[in-house]
């Protein structure tokens, strides 16, 4: 079971870092040949008030990206070093609490980047007449304070294990 | 730390061997080098009755408090 959660995981931040090579060749094709997109957007939205906050959008869209790449990849990263280290059945660690904290904090960069995306997106919106679809989500902000408390529950844990393996 | 196990002279006294120790009160080896070098961070209530039975001692005999250390 945590053999296939390892490859899963592997898997996923693979395709995390091809999203976010993808974002980044569509990032350098708009700054490289922005005219060749305005007249695509022009072709694809049927007059729009302004292509230009469509654009920036798409732009901003590909910078948020890869600030969620990283954030991903660290929390995948730190989720396959934590079940391999409960396959070696030393998953009550000060390092695995500290793996925790940092997933707590990747998910809240997230959630942030998610937040100011949503800001983005509305005036986009606004501005341009058309909807590019952003509903706040609570589940994430959830799931920091989450992570949270469950990596002091790990340190507190760790500490347990560490007298306990002293007793005689 | 302060507790000192006199767990060797306890033995040398008794002319018993850890091995010996450790058969009778039923704990590995390794768990009771532990306790006799000083390394092991508590003690169980029913390991110190089964060592205290067997050596006929009392917990006092085994442990002291060194107060310099």
């Amino acid at each position: 079971m945590i053999k296939v959660a390892i490859w899963v995981l592997r898997a996923a931040n693979w395709l995390n870092w091809i999203m976010g090579a993808l974002f980044a060749l569509l990032l350098a094709m708009m700054v490289i040949d922005p005219d060749q997109f305005r007249t695509t957007f022009e072709r694809a939205f049927e007059g729009p008030r302004s292509v230009d906050a469509l654009f920036l959008w798409l732009k901003l869209a590909c910078v948020c990206v890869f600030a969620v790449v990283g954030a991903a990849h660290l929390i995948f990263t730190r989720l396959i070093a934590m079940l391999r280290d409960t396959q070696a059945g030393a998953a009550f660690t000060e390092t695995n609490a500290k793996r925790l904290a940092i997933i707590a904090r990747a998910l809240l960069t997230i959630n942030l980047v998610d937040l100011a995306f949503g800001q983005v997106s509305i005036w986009a919106s606004e501005a341009s007449g058309e909807y590019l679809g952003w509903s706040l989500s609570l589940t994430g902000w959830f799931a920091v304070p989450l992570l949270l408390i469950l990596a002091r529950i790990f340190k507190e844990g760790a500490i347990m294990r560490d007298d306990l393996e002293g007793t005689v | 730390m302060a507790i000192r196990v006199k767990l060797d002279e306890l033995l040398h006294e008794r002319r018993m061997t850890l091995t010996d120790l450790a058969d009778r009160v039923g704990l590995t080896l390794a768990n009771l080098s532990i306790l006799k070098t000083g390394k092991a961070k508590a003690i169980r209530f029913s390991t110190l009755d089964a060592i205290c039975r067997e050596l006929q001692c009392q917990p006092g005999d085994l442990l002291a408090h060194d107060e310099g250390e």
